[in-house]
């Protein structure tokens, strides 16, 4: 196992013990997770989906607390179902190109894959069912699975073996040179999970309990699963079972079902966002990666805050107190009747802006260092914030020849910092037509495009914007039923490829929500910019966007006549 | 007296008309089956296709062009398993896997088992690569009827020939997220990273790493390959793809016909460079023998 703290990758393989150590079950609305409704978890790579769901689910929650089994709270029975296993990426259903076999091979593994984790997590629990239970249980499940079980202890794992016997058998058949397969057989969710799941409410334990199935990267289920999921969604009944299905996607969720519905959040399900891209250190977000620093270097036994740990850099502090009393002194001066409050949200938009434009165009880049500036440039994804700290971390134990690590020196921070944006940079830079499977070349190059456009943009804005310069969100105004089909579809892949976040907001309009855009922060250390943005969204106008992607200059920019009409903020 | 059916693709890379050339040098086939995928470089390929064409009509050798569109495994699939049937058992095959993408490789394999061939197989190294390849970046895809057995409640563990490149390696693993990764890379290559880009790779995941000769004996390397996974096979779903030496799938597929359990996956390349090779090293060409007419094991 990997010493690092800032280890980032694969919930589903840390142990149980550091995944409860690890998980901060606050500031992020999973305690939903809990409840008897579906709920949508939507985040991308990274955002702590799975481990969320894993922290939930039945084997951890009986870790969690050291008290004796029979005393354990089972009103809420999470099953963890993870969709990004070898059997999951089969692609049998496709051989014959017939919907109908295709749609039945399909749910057949999928409702397999369902019972075989419900019966290895009921293993978990199988002392607390008495003789009689076992009994009864027996009776009920013979129906299900056409099969003698025993009525003791291993009833569960003579379950799984029944099952993993039956998807051997499936899998078996597609190995053989036979031209076709009879599949009258196949199983359903009607047929097998919901009588499973009745069978197990029908025993005294767990009478009271409410099994949640949690579907894990449901969005590598094949269509045909997906449709099924979501008609499985708008079961009304929640009394017995809920769905929990996270997806790592950014494109709009297909609320289609297979019986040609659809399904409809508030009603069917709840949708909890875990990309949360906006943050300030006071947000949610802000005090989440704090409390994720704070708990994985105390699970180190490193006993200084985060903010110790990551210092910032005391030369970029001085500097940027000096910026902010000469901008106070200024605007005292300007305004002598100002009350603190102005005074404050005055030097909040501009010492740092003047940081950065009073910097010689020659000088070297400037530090960028501290848990803040980290916490920024997250771009509120907790991967985006636990890489480079990883790195960080992995570059200080090479340098302290032996001794414990209590804190990153800047210079470190700094390193890692660039050499991530630079990475960053070369990305788009190359193609991301190289990465994203429906990105054509032409798309690639017109993101490129859009994103040096936009960083000209936004450092011209922090150079010489008078009121506001240090926005760095979007909205697009003057949109047209021609420009978004141009514009979205960009929009959407520069999203995928996480070099764009988005999320809903008010708008000028009162009552009515936009879409905010803003590009990864991880971008603006390469360009020598900053990556702390302020509250407020710079409104381009669609027709800018679309010369900028089309030409890669922004339209104020090589054209500063315009600037008035172009910003309509 | 059986006859004789060369198999190729037709590529855009200069290694694929100087490699026919080669073989044709010294082979005279009764007929040349030519796979085309429609996707890449179309204007290289038409021209290929014209120079080709016109060098075996000088030598009077019978040829099919088949085209397919690579996104549709299903097509490619089955156009292979049609052209290895139509020919029929007992055709002396030869197959030319310089050009030919990975899929089709083990497309026509899965053919040529089914009509219990024994084929010889030719690769040729280019003199030298590109400054980049290709980009592996469609969804990884497991094969038809070589997906193994997997079942819900095992971890995964990744099989990977890599080539020096770690970032395609990189592709497979974010989308399997295995809990093992048996790592081999070619035997000579300096792998282009250092043992932090191994770390990256792994994710958490416990890696083992090994290096094997890709040009060398099929059968030999396959019990190299099977040395290294056997002890893995009950407590994993295993999972084996190659984005190394192209050779490399050759053993992978006897891989898995010796342990039908281990799942072949395979990812499309999205992308390639136009000049993804230069030259043809005909001093280095390696070619084996496959004998799918004796029994398995």
């Amino acid at each position: 196992m990997n010493n690092n703290p800032f280890d980032f990758d694969g919930a589903k393989n840390l142990p149980d013990r550091l995944l409860i150590d690890w998980f901060i079950d606050d500031h992020n609305y999973s305690r939903f997770l809990r409840s008897s409704r579906n709920v949508l978890l939507l985040g991308h790579r990274g955002c702590g989906k799975s481990m969320t769901l894993l922290y939930y689910s039945l084997p951890l929650e009986l870790k969690k607390l050291d008290t004796p089994l029979e005393q354990k709270d089972l009103s809420h029975f999470g099953i963890y179902v993870s969709c990004s296993t070898p059997l999951a990426r089969r692609v049998d259903h496709d051989f014959f190109e017939d919907d109908k076999f295709s749609k039945a091979i399909s749910e057949h593994y999928f409702v397999l894959s369902i019972a075989v984790c419900i019966a290895e997590h009921c293993e978990h629990i199988v002392d607390v069912f008495d003789a009689e239970s076992l009994e009864e249980l027996k009776e009920e499940l013979f129906y299900v699975f056409d099969d003698e079980l025993p009525a003791d202890s291993s009833i569960f794992k003579s379950i799984k073996r029944a099952l993993n016997k039956e998807l051997r058998r499936t899998q078996e058949q597609f190995l053989s040179f036979e031209s076709r397969t009879d599949f009258t057989f196949a199983r359903t969710f009607y047929t097998l999970i919901v009588p499973f799941l009745g069978a197990l409410r029908s025993v005294a334990a767990l009478r009271d309990t409410h099994f949640s199935l949690m579907i894990d990267d449901a969005q590598d289920l094949n269509e045909d699963q997906r449709l099924m999921l979501n008609s499985w969604l708008s079961y009304r009944d929640h009394s017995v079972f809920s769905f929990k299905v996270a997806l790592a996607t950014v494109v709009d969720f297909d609320r289609k079902t297979s019986t040609g519905g659809s399904i409809i959040e508030g009603h069917d399900y709840i949708t909890i966002n875990l990309e949360q891209p906006f943050q300030n250190e006071s947000s949610q977000f802000g005090m989440l990666a704090r409390s994720i620093i704070e708990k994985r270097l105390k699970n180190i036994g490193v006993d200084v805050s985060p903010d110790e740990f990551f210092e910032e850099s005391p030369e970029f502090k001085a500097e940027l107190a000096v910026c902010w009393q000469e901008v106070v002194d200024k605007y005292t001066l300007e305004h002598p009747d100002a009350e603190k409050k102005q005074i404050n949200d005055y030097a909040y938009k501009q010492a740092r802006a003047l940081y950065f434009r009073r910097r010689s165009p020659k000088a070297n880049r400037p530090t960028y260092s501290g848990l803040d500036t980290l916490i920024h440039l997250s771009s509120g994804v907790v991967r985006n914030l636990l890489l480079p700290c990883y790195w960080m971390y992995d570059d200080a134990v090479s340098k302290s020849a032996g001794a414990v690590v209590t804190k990153i020196p800047p210079a470190i921070q700094f390193d890692v910092i660039m050499k991530e944006s630079e990475k960053l940079w070369s990305r788009v830079r190359d193609g991301l037509d190289r990465e994203l499977d429906d990105c054509s070349k032409e798309q690639a190059q017109l993101i490129f495009n859009l994103v040096s456009a936009l960083g000209d943009y936004f450092r011209d804005r922090l150079f010489n914007h008078a009121s506001e310069p240090r926005i760095i969100t979007f909205t697009v105004s003057e949109r047209t039923t021609d420009s978004d089909s141009r514009l979205l579809p960009v929009l959407g892949l520069m999203r995928k490829a996480q070099i764009m976040y988005r999320r809903s907001g008010p708008s000028k309009d009162a009552g009515r929500q936009e879409d905010y855009y803003t590009l990864n922060r991880l971008f603006w250390p390469a360009r020598g910019l900053d990556p702390h943005g302020q509250h407020g969204r710079a409104s381009i106008k669609a027709s800018a966007l679309i010369t900028s992607m089309m030409t890669g200059k922004f339209p104020t920019v090589v054209e500063p006549g315009t600037q008035g009409g172009l910003f309509d903020e | 007296m059986n006859s004789k059916v060369l198999i190729t693709s037709l590529g855009w890379e200069p290694r694929f008309l100087l490699g026919m050339e080669d073989i044709l040098s010294n082979y005279k086939p009764d007929h040349v089956v030519i796979f085309k995928p429609s996707t890449f470089f179309l204007d290289v390929v038409e021209k290929n296709k014209a120079d080709l064409s016109s060098k075996l009509d000088s030598l009077g050798i019978h040829y099919t062009y088949y085209e397919f569109s690579s996104d549709n495994h299903v097509e490619v699939w089955n156009l292979a398993l049609n052209v290895s049937a139509k020919f029929g058992e007992g055709a002396d095959f030869v197959l030319d896997i310089t050009t030919m993408p990975r899929y089709l490789i083990l497309a026509c394999l899965h053919g040529l088992e089914n009509t219990k061939s024994k084929f010889k197989y030719i690769y040729y190294p280019p003199l030298s690569y590109g400054d980049w390849l290709s980009s592996d970046t469609g969804k990884p895809q497991m094969v038809f009827r070589h997906s193994g057995i997997a079942y819900p409640d095992l971890p995964t563990c990744l099989f990977l020939f890599s080539g020096f490149d770690l970032s395609r390696a990189q592709h497979f693993v974010d989308f399997f997220e295995p809990k093992k990764i048996i790592l081999v890379t070619q035997q000579g290559d300096q792998l282009d990273n250092t043992s932090r880009c191994v770390r990256q790779l792994s994710g958490g995941a416990e890696i083992k790493t090994e290096q094997l000769n890709a040009y060398s004996d099929p059968v030999e390397l396959k019990n190299q390959m099977h040395q290294l996974v056997k002890s893995d096979l009950e407590e994993y779903n295993v999972v084996a793809t190659s984005v190394g030496p192209r050779p490399s799938i050759i053993s992978l597929y006897l891989l898995n016909r010796e342990e039908p359990s281990i799942g072949l996956v395979h990812a499309n390349a999205h992308q390639y460079n136009k000049d993804y090779s230069f030259g043809i090293d005909v001093s280095r060409k390696f070619e084996s023998v496959i004998d799918f007419s004796v029994s398995r094991k």
